[in-house]
């Protein structure tokens, strides 16, 4: 009876849960709704009223006073500081205004008055520190919240604050003080991010933050990074490298140069790229040596670096990469050769002494994704007697390294003149392979078609090649 | 009867121990769910959107006989917010005009390409680029069923990642960003899940959900039940749990470093997702690296649901004989402290539970017909154990409305929530019995070592209407097909 009455008991708690899951959800769905009404009401208000009080003073004490009306107005001043921001930068500096100026680059055409001014007004109207202490109140992921809105005003004076809260015992927190230092974005607010690089224990924020925080911090003075690239090493030096390869100033060749010798293979790869990325003359020495690192990541970079780099100097190193052991770098080397502007005659001379049959079938198949194919197969009607030889060459090419289903594919041109120039260089050149393909190319074809015809004329041509 | 009082025993405890591990499940998915809703509007979406370190994912869609919505589907990935992907279609075989249909709306030409593979497929035949889209690559490859299409993926990707996304599928426009976010903060994430939908009964526009809606056929809103249950409330919990055994297949993200490592998908099982998923685990714990697994909820997966018995059940039998494949050839993972939760908590659970479940079912069923027959069922105790699972499997069901509700607030009309909490009291009979039948004979067909993935009915996503230009379709969701994994 004892297990009767609890199950009873049970149904009856299950029959409660059930209704107040089903009243959780009627209230949820009710409450959702009133507070969607107050939220759109309160933004159509901000919306409407914000400007004039930029203009002329400050906004009614409700507006302070009720913590969801101050965060959103917090909000609009971050979105209008980040979006004068950009449009200073597209449009030439605004920065040192601080006051109204120049350009209608704001919302519906008021005028740019800059972010620093909006930072300002937000340090009139008391709010920077308002945030500050309900950072303090909060907890767990409202604070990373609060955190990160603090960021977005971009206040210099907050990047000690922050600092501190890179110790924070919540990771959330943690990582939003990151991000937030990130979005003030000057040299001050790199030092503390810097100094996490430098201790002891571990880190324990996450890497790509802290990377595109670093990146957004010394995007415009990578030198802050220099005396912390020699002095740290390892993975972390790897890191802070793959941040200077994004930020890399003709400044930090020295440094740069240095680093193409470092143990860690990580930070050899990112120099590779840092190299590629600097319009310097001095780079192709340096990526060619890196084009021959023990380690295939490194080469993968160099080759892709040295696609930055136009001209014969760089098409040895990477004709060399296409016969490469490792299958990466052999791509890259090719995707680095396709996308070169050199004159193909030349080029072709060059590779075909050069190559293995590997390698072409890299080259070849890297080349055919650029449509060159479908080019080659229409220069083969060219009235130009070079241009026409230059093309029947990789057209040959093609087929020694077996692409002639490339080559046949070139038949489905919808020029007949096209057709009939590849249809002869078929049956002057074509070989067993190429008759197997066109064999079983037929027979796929249903008879009397289009194709068909093309294919069977082919076919003749190449039979009385074989009889002249 | 001695006997029968030992099974009757047996079956409460067991009844009992899986009450306990679904509260647990329903608390750990609430609280993440919660934590999710507050995570995500931290962050910087927009920008992440755009962020040039963002890891670079392949969307591998394999696709065999899809020629009625492929096109609608790779345009929708397309059309994907996400700095750095590219998407493979791989044609396993087709026998309809699944190439032909993409050759002409993307206007493919043949590529020279000497296919690697890293890990072995059937013979591929070509690779078609687009000159219009640069993201998309088509591989056309003899049938070898869909783990084998995968692989052929797997060889032909260079990404950081890769998504496998089914083809009858379509993802929300920020579903790979959202998706991929655990990946942003923590590059030892190895897998990461998104949730997937019926989308039947939903409008879509452009490749893209315009109106969520509920299906109006009873089978497909009792399946859109189950599915809130199992990615909300099971993968979610499972996930916070750190005990996820199944990242489903139609919409997954992997690590592919690691995904060629442990050798690709297995083309012996239909389970391959769960299969790679569990790998992935055993590989990474016998080498003792940190890696985690997540299950993001709000990145969603549209797919069509089958809209017949005959479609549902083909459907549960195959994820039934998965499931017990992607167990059986794990097994060593089973009780060892190795393996932690994964090993002591969640393997076990998917075994006695999830695979064994019908059958104790259906034992339990039988000893119910037995004691009455015999005489000695006692009426009182097993009208209240009745009552006491029918009150349980709806506050269940409820519980998962609730956490739709808390979270992500899809089903805007009240009238839905209420046809959803009608056929939450309906699903127990005679739904689950069929249901249950069906994976009964997936465990037959398990034992008996059946293959094969049986047929699906196809009817596509579009329709469009005759005065639409192509861009602004109403794609229609379909009334028939093949949905997604459970549990």
């Amino acid at each position: 009876m004892d297990l009767l009455r609890l199950i009873l008991w049970v149904c009856w708690v299950l029959a409660t849960g059930i209704v107040v899951l089903v009243s959780t959800i009627a209230v949820q769905r009710g409450l959702r709704r009133r507070q969607q009404g107050r939220r759109e009401c309160w933004g159509a208000e901000l919306k409407e009223k914000l400007s004039g009080w930029i203009a002329r003073g400050s906004p009614p004490r409700e507006w302070f006073q009720h913590s969801h009306r101050r965060w959103m107005l917090l909000e609009a001043l971050a979105e209008r500081i980040e979006q004068e921001g950009r449009e200073c930068a597209r449009s030439g500096s605004c920065e040192m205004a601080g006051a109204e100026v120049v350009l209608p680059c704001g919302p519906e055409g008021e005028p740019c008055r800059g972010p620093a001014f909006f930072r300002e007004l937000a340090e009139r109207w008391n709010l920077v520190d308002h945030q500050a202490e309900l950072i303090a109140r909060r907890t767990g992921l409202q604070r990373a919240r609060a955190v990160l809105l603090l960021g977005r005003l971009r206040q210099p004076r907050t990047v000690p604050l922050l600092a501190r809260l890179l110790d924070d015992p919540s990771a959330d927190v943690r990582l939003a003080a990151v991000r937030a230092l990130g979005l003030i974005a000057t040299p001050g607010a790199a030092e503390p991010l810097l100094a996490l690089l430098h201790r002891r224990e571990g880190i324990c924020i996450s890497i790509p933050s802290l990377q595109r925080a670093l990146m957004s911090c010394c995007g415009n003075h990578p030198e802050v990074l220099l005396p912390h690239l020699s002095s740290l090493w390892g993975k972390r030096q790897a890191l802070l490298m793959r941040v200077v390869a994004e930020v890399a100033t003709p400044d930090l060749r020295p440094a740069l140069e240095r680093l193409a010798t470092a143990a860690e293979p990580q930070t050899r790869a990112e120099v590779a790229r840092a190299w590629g990325r600097l319009p310097s003359p001095e780079r192709v020495p340096l990526l060619l040596r890196l084009a021959s690192d023990p380690v295939w990541f490194v080469r993968v970079r160099a080759y892709r670096a040295l696609g930055e780099v136009e001209g014969w100097e760089t098409v040895n190193a990477l004709l060399q990469g296409l016969d490469s052991d490792h299958p990466d770098v052999r791509q890259a080397a090719a995707e680095t050769l396709a996308r070169q502007p050199l004159p193909l005659d030349e080029l072709i001379h060059v590779a075909r002494a050069r190559l293995t049959s590997q390698g072409w079938g890299v080259l070849l198949g890297e080349l055919g994704r650029t449509g060159l194919f479908w080019v080659l197969s229409q220069q083969l009607g060219s009235p130009s007697q070079p241009v026409r030889q230059l093309a029947e060459q990789w057209l040959r090419a093609a087929l020694q390294v077996g692409a002639h289903k490339t080559v046949l594919d070139t038949l489905a041109h919808p020029n007949p003149a096209v057709v009939e120039g590849v249809a002869d260089f078929l049956a002057r050149w074509g070989d067993e392979r190429v008759r197997a393909a066109l064999e079983e190319m037929i027979q796929q074809t249903p008879p009397g078609s289009r194709n068909h015809r093309k294919l069977l004329q082919v076919r003749e041509k190449m039979a009385l090649r074989a009889c002249s | 009867m001695p006997w029968l009082l030992w099974v009757d025993r047996l079956l409460l405890f067991y009844y009992g121990v899986l009450c306990l591990v679904y509260l647990l499940l329903f608390i750990a998915a609430l609280l993440s769910s919660l934590r999710h809703q507050v995570w995500v509007r931290t962050l910087p979406l927009r920008r992440l959107a755009a962020s040039p370190l963002a890891p670079s994912v392949a969307v591998l869609v394999p696709a065999h006989n899809e020629a009625l919505g492929i096109v609608a589907s790779v345009q929708s990935l397309l059309a994907l917010d996400y700095p750095r992907f590219e998407v493979i279609v791989i044609n396993d075989g087709s026998n309809d005009d699944t190439l032909a249909r993409l050759k002409q709306a993307f206007g493919l030409v043949r590529l020279d390409f000497f296919y690697q593979p890293q890990i072995p497929t059937a013979p591929v035949r070509d690779v078609y680029v687009s000159p219009e889209h640069h993201r998309l690559l088509v591989c056309d490859k003899q049938q070898g069923g869909k783990s084998d299409a995968l692989n052929t993926g797997l060889n032909l990707c260079h990404s950081a990642y890769f998504c496998t996304v089914d083809a009858d599928a379509v993802l929300n426009r920020d579903g790979l960003l959202r998706v991929m976010l655990p990946v942003f903060n923590d590059r030892g994430v190895v897998a990461s899940g998104g949730v997937v939908r019926p989308a039947n009964g939903c409008r879509f526009r452009a490749g893209q959900v315009e109106e969520v809606r509920l299906p109006s056929h009873p089978l497909e809103i009792l399946q859109s039940i189950e599915y809130l249950r199992a990615f909300l409330w099971g993968r979610v919990g499972w996930s916070a749990l750190k005990g996820l055994m199944i990242i489903s297949g139609a919409f997954g993200v992997f690590r592919r470093e690691v995904a060629i490592e442990v050798g690709g998908f297995r083309t012996d099982t239909v389970g391959e997702d769960m299969d790679l998923l569990v790998r992935l685990h055993r590989r990474l714990r016998d080498r003792r690296e940190p890696y985690s697994v997540t299950f993001v909820p709000d990145p969603i997966c549209w797919t069509e649901i089958p809209s017949n018995l005959a479609g549902l059940a083909r459907q549960r039998r195959r994820w039934q004989r998965g499931l017990g494949e992607a167990l059986w050839y794990s097994r060593g993972m089973l009780l060892r402290p190795r393996y932690g939760r994964l090993g002591w908590l969640a393997f076990p659970y998917q075994l006695i539970y999830e695979f064994y479940g019908p059958l104790v079912e259906t034992v339990g069923l039988v000893a119910v017909v037995v004691s009455a027959f015999l005489g000695v069922l006692d009426r009182q105790y097993f009208l209240n154990l009745f009552l006491l699972a029918y009150l349980y499997g709806t506050f269940l069901s409820v519980a998962a409305v609730l956490l739709e509700e808390l979270g992500y607030h899809r089903y805007r009309r009240t009238r839905e929530l209420a046809i959803l909490f009608g056929f939450a009291l309906l699903e127990h009979f005679p739904y689950r019995q069929l249901v249950n039948l069906s994976r009964l004979l997936g465990i037959l067909d398990f034992v008996r070592r059946e293959h094969g993935w049986g047929k699906a009915r196809r009817r596509g996503f579009e329709e469009a209407k005759p005065n639409e230009t192509p861009a602004e379709a109403t794609v229609l969701a379909p009334r028939a097909k093949r949905p997604e994994k459970i549990l």
